[in-house]
Protein backbone atom coordinates (compact mmCIF):
# COMPACT_ATOMS: atom_id res chain seq x y z
CA UNK A 1 0.00 0.00 0.00
CA UNK A 2 0.54 3.44 -0.97
CA UNK A 3 -0.60 6.27 1.56
CA UNK A 4 -1.75 4.10 4.01
CA UNK A 5 -5.82 4.80 5.29
CA UNK A 6 -6.21 4.98 9.14
CA UNK A 7 -8.14 1.82 9.40
CA UNK A 8 -4.86 -0.39 7.45
CA UNK A 9 -2.38 1.37 10.30
CA UNK A 10 -2.79 -1.77 12.55
CA UNK A 11 -1.76 -4.05 9.89
CA UNK A 12 1.86 -2.60 9.98
CA UNK A 13 5.17 -4.11 11.42
CA UNK A 14 6.80 -1.06 12.73
CA UNK A 15 10.64 -1.15 11.95
CA UNK A 16 13.64 -1.55 13.90
CA UNK A 17 16.43 0.01 12.87
CA UNK A 18 20.15 -1.11 14.44
CA UNK A 19 21.51 2.11 15.37
CA UNK A 20 24.95 2.89 13.77
CA UNK A 21 27.77 2.70 16.37
CA UNK A 22 25.42 -0.41 17.12
CA UNK A 23 25.77 -1.73 13.42
CA UNK A 24 29.68 -1.41 14.45
CA UNK A 25 29.96 -2.49 17.28
CA UNK A 26 28.78 -5.93 15.56
CA UNK A 27 31.07 -6.01 12.61
CA UNK A 28 33.67 -6.34 15.03
CA UNK A 29 32.49 -9.81 15.99
CA UNK A 30 33.66 -12.58 13.57
CA UNK A 31 31.72 -14.68 12.21
CA UNK A 32 32.78 -17.83 14.21
CA UNK A 33 31.94 -16.45 17.53
CA UNK A 34 28.50 -15.17 16.01
CA UNK A 35 28.48 -12.23 14.18
CA UNK A 36 24.96 -10.61 13.83
CA UNK A 37 25.48 -8.41 11.06
CA UNK A 38 26.67 -9.90 7.29
CA UNK A 39 29.96 -7.42 6.97
CA UNK A 40 33.20 -7.65 9.15
CA UNK A 41 34.76 -5.01 10.48
CA UNK A 42 37.18 -5.63 7.43
CA UNK A 43 34.84 -5.20 4.85
CA UNK A 44 33.05 -2.12 6.74
CA UNK A 45 35.97 -0.23 6.73
CA UNK A 46 37.27 -1.59 2.83
CA UNK A 47 33.47 -0.34 1.86
CA UNK A 48 34.11 3.42 3.67
CA UNK A 49 37.42 3.74 2.22
CA UNK A 50 35.45 3.06 -1.10
CA UNK A 51 33.18 5.59 -0.82
CA UNK A 52 35.71 8.53 0.68
CA UNK A 53 37.97 8.09 -2.54
CA UNK A 54 35.44 8.23 -4.52
CA UNK A 55 34.20 10.86 -2.98
CA UNK A 56 37.04 12.76 -2.97
CA UNK A 57 37.47 16.24 -4.95
CA UNK A 58 33.76 16.09 -5.54
CA UNK A 59 31.72 18.49 -3.98
CA UNK A 60 28.36 16.88 -2.68
CA UNK A 61 25.63 18.62 -2.73
CA UNK A 62 23.59 19.34 0.62
CA UNK A 63 20.32 19.31 1.20
CA UNK A 64 17.65 19.67 4.44
CA UNK A 65 16.50 16.84 6.27
CA UNK A 66 13.75 15.26 4.09
CA UNK A 67 10.66 15.57 6.54
CA UNK A 68 9.84 18.73 8.93
CA UNK A 69 10.58 17.37 12.84
CA UNK A 70 8.11 14.97 13.98
CA UNK A 71 6.79 14.87 17.68
CA UNK A 72 7.55 11.44 17.41
CA UNK A 73 11.58 11.54 16.65
CA UNK A 74 12.71 14.39 18.94
CA UNK A 75 15.13 13.50 21.25
CA UNK A 76 16.55 10.41 19.11
CA UNK A 77 20.28 11.21 19.11
CA UNK A 78 21.16 8.30 16.50
CA UNK A 79 20.58 9.97 13.11
CA UNK A 80 19.87 6.59 11.65
CA UNK A 81 17.79 5.77 14.51
CA UNK A 82 15.89 8.91 14.12
CA UNK A 83 15.44 8.93 10.11
CA UNK A 84 13.71 4.97 10.18
CA UNK A 85 11.78 6.06 13.37
CA UNK A 86 10.34 9.33 10.97
CA UNK A 87 8.69 6.19 9.16
CA UNK A 88 7.03 4.28 11.71
CA UNK A 89 5.09 8.22 12.72
CA UNK A 90 1.21 7.15 10.88
CA UNK A 91 1.75 10.87 9.99
CA UNK A 92 4.60 9.85 7.58
CA UNK A 93 2.85 6.63 7.12
CA UNK A 94 -0.36 7.74 5.67
CA UNK A 95 1.56 9.93 2.88
CA UNK A 96 2.26 8.44 -0.66
CA UNK A 97 6.00 8.63 -1.20
CA UNK A 98 6.12 4.84 -3.15
CA UNK A 99 10.26 5.59 -3.37
CA UNK A 100 10.73 5.67 -0.33
CA UNK A 101 7.40 4.75 2.05
CA UNK A 102 5.34 1.80 0.53
CA UNK A 103 4.07 -0.82 3.09
CA UNK A 104 4.42 -4.14 1.77
CA UNK A 105 4.09 -7.80 2.72
CA UNK A 106 6.70 -10.17 0.89
CA UNK A 107 3.76 -12.11 -0.52
CA UNK A 108 2.57 -9.37 -2.75
CA UNK A 109 5.52 -8.48 -3.94
CA UNK A 110 6.58 -11.48 -4.66
CA UNK A 111 3.83 -12.16 -7.09
CA UNK A 112 4.33 -8.70 -8.62
CA UNK A 113 7.38 -10.02 -9.55
CA UNK A 114 6.68 -12.99 -10.72
CA UNK A 115 4.47 -11.17 -13.24
CA UNK A 116 7.24 -9.13 -14.29
CA UNK A 117 9.21 -12.17 -14.54
CA UNK A 118 6.62 -14.21 -16.99
CA UNK A 119 6.49 -11.02 -19.49
CA UNK A 120 3.62 -8.94 -17.04
CA UNK A 121 1.23 -11.67 -16.38
CA UNK A 122 1.14 -14.07 -13.15
CA UNK A 123 -1.83 -16.30 -12.41
CA UNK A 124 -3.64 -15.40 -15.13
CA UNK A 125 -4.06 -12.00 -13.77
CA UNK A 126 -2.30 -9.09 -16.25
CA UNK A 127 -0.49 -6.38 -14.66
CA UNK A 128 1.62 -4.93 -17.53
CA UNK A 129 1.45 -6.13 -21.48
CA UNK A 130 4.07 -7.95 -22.95
CA UNK A 131 5.03 -4.79 -24.71
CA UNK A 132 4.93 -2.37 -21.18
CA UNK A 133 7.22 -5.21 -19.69
CA UNK A 134 9.77 -5.16 -22.36
CA UNK A 135 9.45 -1.46 -22.98
CA UNK A 136 10.72 -1.07 -18.83
CA UNK A 137 13.65 -3.07 -19.10
CA UNK A 138 14.75 -1.21 -22.34
CA UNK A 139 17.73 1.12 -23.22
CA UNK A 140 19.87 0.67 -19.47
CA UNK A 141 22.49 2.75 -19.77
CA UNK A 142 25.75 2.46 -17.46
CA UNK A 143 25.05 4.58 -14.06
CA UNK A 144 28.12 5.44 -11.88
CA UNK A 145 26.26 5.96 -8.67
CA UNK A 146 29.66 7.00 -6.33
CA UNK A 147 31.33 3.61 -5.85
CA UNK A 148 27.91 2.10 -6.67
CA UNK A 149 27.72 1.85 -10.00
CA UNK A 150 25.05 -0.12 -11.77
CA UNK A 151 22.66 -0.39 -14.78
CA UNK A 152 18.91 1.62 -14.87
CA UNK A 153 16.75 1.19 -17.57
CA UNK A 154 14.58 3.75 -18.96
CA UNK A 155 11.92 2.39 -17.10
CA UNK A 156 13.35 2.89 -14.02
CA UNK A 157 14.62 -0.51 -12.87
CA UNK A 158 18.29 -1.50 -12.17
CA UNK A 159 20.00 -4.57 -13.87
CA UNK A 160 22.21 -6.37 -12.08
CA UNK A 161 25.18 -7.66 -14.32
CA UNK A 162 28.06 -9.60 -13.46
CA UNK A 163 31.13 -7.74 -12.69
CA UNK A 164 34.55 -7.90 -14.26
CA UNK A 165 37.44 -8.80 -12.30
CA UNK A 166 38.95 -5.76 -10.16
CA UNK A 167 36.21 -3.67 -10.15
CA UNK A 168 35.31 -2.25 -6.25
CA UNK A 169 34.10 -4.18 -3.17
CA UNK A 170 31.12 -2.26 -3.48
CA UNK A 171 30.58 -2.70 -7.17
CA UNK A 172 30.74 -6.69 -6.95
CA UNK A 173 28.26 -6.25 -3.52
CA UNK A 174 25.68 -4.78 -5.44
CA UNK A 175 26.05 -6.86 -8.63
CA UNK A 176 27.42 -10.21 -7.98
CA UNK A 177 24.92 -12.83 -6.28
CA UNK A 178 22.04 -11.40 -8.06
CA UNK A 179 23.13 -11.38 -11.48
CA UNK A 180 20.15 -11.40 -14.24
CA UNK A 181 17.84 -9.97 -11.56
CA UNK A 182 16.12 -6.77 -12.08
CA UNK A 183 14.63 -4.21 -9.89
CA UNK A 184 15.95 -2.17 -6.44
CA UNK A 185 16.06 -2.83 -2.72
CA UNK A 186 15.23 -0.58 -0.17
CA UNK A 187 17.19 0.71 3.11
CA UNK A 188 18.36 -1.46 5.63
CA UNK A 189 17.42 -4.54 3.96
CA UNK A 190 14.27 -5.09 1.56
CA UNK A 191 14.81 -6.39 -1.59
CA UNK A 192 12.08 -6.90 -4.68
CA UNK A 193 13.23 -7.99 -7.51
CA UNK A 194 12.96 -10.66 -10.39
CA UNK A 195 15.11 -12.53 -13.14
CA UNK A 196 13.34 -12.89 -16.55
CA UNK A 197 15.33 -15.34 -17.58
CA UNK A 198 14.76 -18.27 -14.80
CA UNK A 199 11.68 -16.46 -14.34
CA UNK A 200 11.80 -15.76 -10.45
CA UNK A 201 10.06 -13.32 -8.57
CA UNK A 202 12.03 -12.74 -5.56
CA UNK A 203 10.79 -10.52 -2.32
CA UNK A 204 12.42 -10.44 1.18
CA UNK A 205 11.08 -7.87 3.53
CA UNK A 206 12.87 -7.98 7.04
CA UNK A 207 11.57 -5.14 9.82
CA UNK A 208 15.20 -5.13 11.58
CA UNK A 209 17.36 -2.66 9.31
CA UNK A 210 20.97 -2.86 8.90
CA UNK A 211 21.45 0.78 7.87
CA UNK A 212 25.12 -0.01 7.09
CA UNK A 213 24.15 -2.77 4.39
CA UNK A 214 24.48 -0.39 2.02
CA UNK A 215 23.38 -3.06 -0.86
CA UNK A 216 21.64 -5.42 0.66
CA UNK A 217 24.10 -8.46 0.87
CA UNK A 218 22.16 -9.83 4.10
CA UNK A 219 19.52 -10.49 1.66
CA UNK A 220 20.96 -10.75 -1.45
CA UNK A 221 22.62 -14.29 0.41
CA UNK A 222 19.18 -15.56 -0.13
CA UNK A 223 18.79 -14.82 -3.79
CA UNK A 224 22.10 -16.47 -4.36
CA UNK A 225 20.70 -19.80 -3.25
CA UNK A 226 17.77 -19.14 -5.31
CA UNK A 227 19.81 -18.95 -8.10
CA UNK A 228 21.99 -21.58 -7.55
CA UNK A 229 18.70 -24.08 -6.68
CA UNK A 230 17.30 -23.29 -10.21
CA UNK A 231 19.94 -23.13 -12.53
CA UNK A 232 20.78 -26.64 -10.88
CA UNK A 233 17.15 -27.45 -11.84
CA UNK A 234 17.75 -26.38 -15.18
CA UNK A 235 21.25 -28.02 -15.38
CA UNK A 236 19.49 -31.31 -14.81
CA UNK A 237 16.77 -30.69 -17.63
CA UNK A 238 19.40 -30.17 -19.80
CA UNK B 1 7.37 -25.02 0.28
CA UNK B 2 8.91 -26.95 -2.73
CA UNK B 3 11.16 -29.22 -1.67
CA UNK B 4 13.67 -28.48 -4.10
CA UNK B 5 13.69 -24.55 -1.86
CA UNK B 6 14.43 -27.08 1.53
CA UNK B 7 18.26 -25.01 1.50
CA UNK B 8 16.80 -21.91 1.05
CA UNK B 9 14.12 -22.98 4.28
CA UNK B 10 17.26 -23.60 6.24
CA UNK B 11 18.89 -20.62 5.30
CA UNK B 12 16.51 -17.81 5.97
CA UNK B 13 15.58 -20.08 9.46
CA UNK B 14 19.51 -20.01 10.29
CA UNK B 15 20.01 -15.99 9.46
CA UNK B 16 16.30 -15.46 11.72
CA UNK B 17 18.58 -17.13 14.52
CA UNK B 18 21.86 -16.44 14.52
CA UNK B 19 21.77 -12.35 12.65
CA UNK B 20 20.36 -9.22 14.46
CA UNK B 21 16.92 -9.72 12.80
CA UNK B 22 13.18 -9.22 14.16
CA UNK B 23 10.66 -9.89 11.64
CA UNK B 24 10.82 -11.27 8.15
CA UNK B 25 8.83 -12.39 5.47
CA UNK B 26 10.31 -14.16 2.50
CA UNK B 27 8.62 -15.26 -0.94
CA UNK B 28 9.80 -16.72 -4.48
CA UNK B 29 8.08 -18.09 -7.33
CA UNK B 30 9.43 -19.52 -10.08
CA UNK B 31 7.82 -20.49 -13.26
CA UNK B 32 4.76 -18.82 -11.55
CA UNK B 33 4.55 -21.43 -8.67
CA UNK B 34 5.13 -20.00 -5.17
CA UNK B 35 8.05 -22.23 -3.91
CA UNK B 36 8.78 -20.78 -0.88
CA UNK B 37 6.32 -18.77 1.63
CA UNK B 38 8.12 -18.50 4.57
CA UNK B 39 7.85 -15.67 7.88
CA UNK B 40 9.07 -15.51 11.01
CA UNK B 41 8.95 -13.55 14.22
CA UNK B 42 10.11 -13.37 17.91
CA UNK B 43 8.38 -15.56 20.48
CA UNK B 44 5.61 -14.13 21.74
CA UNK B 45 4.68 -11.45 18.66
CA UNK B 46 1.26 -13.30 17.35
CA UNK B 47 0.61 -10.14 15.68
CA UNK B 48 2.94 -10.60 12.85
CA UNK B 49 2.55 -12.89 10.19
CA UNK B 50 2.87 -13.34 6.03
CA UNK B 51 0.45 -10.37 5.59
CA UNK B 52 1.68 -7.88 7.39
CA UNK B 53 2.60 -4.68 5.91
CA UNK B 54 6.54 -3.42 6.31
CA UNK B 55 7.85 -0.46 4.91
CA UNK B 56 10.35 -0.94 2.00
CA UNK B 57 11.85 2.21 1.64
CA UNK B 58 13.50 1.94 -1.61
CA UNK B 59 11.94 -1.39 -2.88
CA UNK B 60 8.81 0.89 -3.75
CA UNK B 61 10.78 2.51 -6.70
CA UNK B 62 10.71 -0.40 -8.61
CA UNK B 63 6.49 -0.05 -8.18
CA UNK B 64 6.25 3.22 -8.99
CA UNK B 65 8.25 1.93 -11.78
CA UNK B 66 5.28 -0.53 -12.99
CA UNK B 67 3.12 1.59 -12.30
CA UNK B 68 4.75 4.61 -14.52
CA UNK B 69 5.31 1.47 -16.95
CA UNK B 70 1.40 0.79 -16.57
CA UNK B 71 0.82 4.78 -18.20
CA UNK B 72 2.88 3.52 -20.89
CA UNK B 73 0.64 0.44 -21.83
CA UNK B 74 -2.20 2.84 -21.90
CA UNK B 75 -0.26 5.07 -24.34
CA UNK B 76 -0.72 7.31 -21.80
CA UNK B 77 2.92 8.07 -21.45
CA UNK B 78 6.41 7.95 -23.29
CA UNK B 79 8.97 7.74 -21.71
CA UNK B 80 10.98 9.65 -24.78
CA UNK B 81 9.10 12.14 -23.93
CA UNK B 82 9.62 15.16 -22.40
CA UNK B 83 8.26 15.85 -18.93
CA UNK B 84 7.07 19.10 -19.82
CA UNK B 85 4.54 17.85 -22.41
CA UNK B 86 2.49 16.09 -19.50
CA UNK B 87 3.30 18.60 -17.26
CA UNK B 88 4.16 21.97 -18.30
CA UNK B 89 5.12 24.00 -14.88
CA UNK B 90 7.66 21.72 -14.32
CA UNK B 91 10.01 23.08 -16.99
CA UNK B 92 10.63 25.79 -15.00
CA UNK B 93 14.26 26.40 -13.85
CA UNK B 94 16.09 24.86 -16.78
CA UNK B 95 13.87 21.53 -16.25
CA UNK B 96 12.31 21.64 -19.34
CA UNK B 97 14.54 19.25 -21.32
CA UNK B 98 14.08 16.69 -19.07
CA UNK B 99 12.74 13.06 -20.55
CA UNK B 100 10.18 10.64 -18.26
CA UNK B 101 13.53 8.25 -19.07
CA UNK B 102 15.85 10.78 -16.99
CA UNK B 103 13.43 10.80 -14.52
CA UNK B 104 13.30 7.31 -14.47
CA UNK B 105 16.96 6.46 -14.40
CA UNK B 106 17.90 9.27 -11.77
CA UNK B 107 19.64 11.34 -14.61
CA UNK B 108 17.16 14.19 -13.26
CA UNK B 109 19.71 16.13 -11.10
CA UNK B 110 16.38 15.95 -8.56
CA UNK B 111 17.43 13.90 -5.78
CA UNK B 112 16.33 16.08 -3.11
CA UNK B 113 14.40 19.09 -2.53
CA UNK B 114 15.90 22.51 -1.19
CA UNK B 115 12.92 22.64 1.51
CA UNK B 116 11.99 19.93 4.14
CA UNK B 117 8.32 18.24 3.32
CA UNK B 118 5.50 18.53 5.91
CA UNK B 119 4.57 14.95 5.62
CA UNK B 120 0.82 15.77 6.02
CA UNK B 121 1.95 17.91 2.43
CA UNK B 122 2.09 13.97 0.92
CA UNK B 123 -1.46 13.14 2.26
CA UNK B 124 -3.53 12.63 -0.50
CA UNK B 125 -5.92 15.45 -0.62
CA UNK B 126 -2.91 17.82 -0.66
CA UNK B 127 -1.01 16.21 -3.61
CA UNK B 128 -4.62 16.76 -5.10
CA UNK B 129 -3.83 20.57 -3.80
CA UNK B 130 -0.49 20.12 -6.20
CA UNK B 131 1.40 21.31 -2.64
CA UNK B 132 4.46 18.80 -3.84
CA UNK B 133 4.03 20.04 -7.10
CA UNK B 134 4.62 23.57 -6.44
CA UNK B 135 7.97 22.41 -4.57
CA UNK B 136 9.13 20.45 -7.49
CA UNK B 137 8.41 23.01 -10.08
CA UNK B 138 10.28 25.66 -8.52
CA UNK B 139 13.55 22.87 -7.51
CA UNK B 140 16.58 23.61 -9.90
CA UNK B 141 18.52 20.50 -10.82
CA UNK B 142 21.67 19.81 -9.04
CA UNK B 143 24.76 17.63 -9.60
CA UNK B 144 28.10 16.73 -8.30
CA UNK B 145 30.97 19.11 -10.05
CA UNK B 146 31.35 15.72 -12.09
CA UNK B 147 28.38 16.00 -13.65
CA UNK B 148 27.15 12.38 -11.81
CA UNK B 149 23.67 12.71 -11.05
CA UNK B 150 22.67 10.73 -7.37
CA UNK B 151 20.42 8.69 -6.69
CA UNK B 152 16.77 10.28 -6.29
CA UNK B 153 15.58 8.40 -3.18
CA UNK B 154 13.05 10.53 -1.52
CA UNK B 155 12.05 12.70 -4.83
CA UNK B 156 11.78 10.13 -6.98
CA UNK B 157 8.56 9.19 -6.60
CA UNK B 158 6.91 12.75 -5.98
CA UNK B 159 8.31 13.78 -9.22
CA UNK B 160 7.07 10.30 -10.99
CA UNK B 161 3.99 10.49 -9.12
CA UNK B 162 3.31 13.71 -10.32
CA UNK B 163 3.19 12.81 -14.22
CA UNK B 164 1.56 9.90 -13.12
CA UNK B 165 -1.74 12.22 -11.96
CA UNK B 166 -1.26 14.55 -14.66
CA UNK B 167 -1.16 11.85 -17.65
CA UNK B 168 -3.80 9.83 -16.44
CA UNK B 169 -6.13 12.75 -15.58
Amino acid sequence: MIGMQEADLPRIAKVKPIGFLAHLKHTLVPRILGRKVHHSIFAMLGRVFEIMSEGRGKSSVSRPAPFTRLKSTEGLKDPVVAICETFNDPLVEMGETPSVNAHCSARGLARIASAMSMGGTSMGKQILSESAVKSLHEAPVDRHMGPMNTQFTQGGVARFAPTASGVSGMEKGINNGREGFYGWFGLGGSIFQWHPEYQIGFAFVPTSLHVLDLVNERGKVLQTEVLRIVEAQQARRF
Amino acid sequence: MAPEFESLRRLFSKNMQQLAENSAQLCVYVADQKVVDLWANPLGDNAFNADSLINVFSSGKSLEAIAMASLVDRGLLDYNAKVVAYWPEFGAHGKDQLSVADVMRHEAGLAGFDTSINPQDLHRAQIKNNVIGQIIESQKQAFRATGEAILANITGSREVGLPTKYSAG
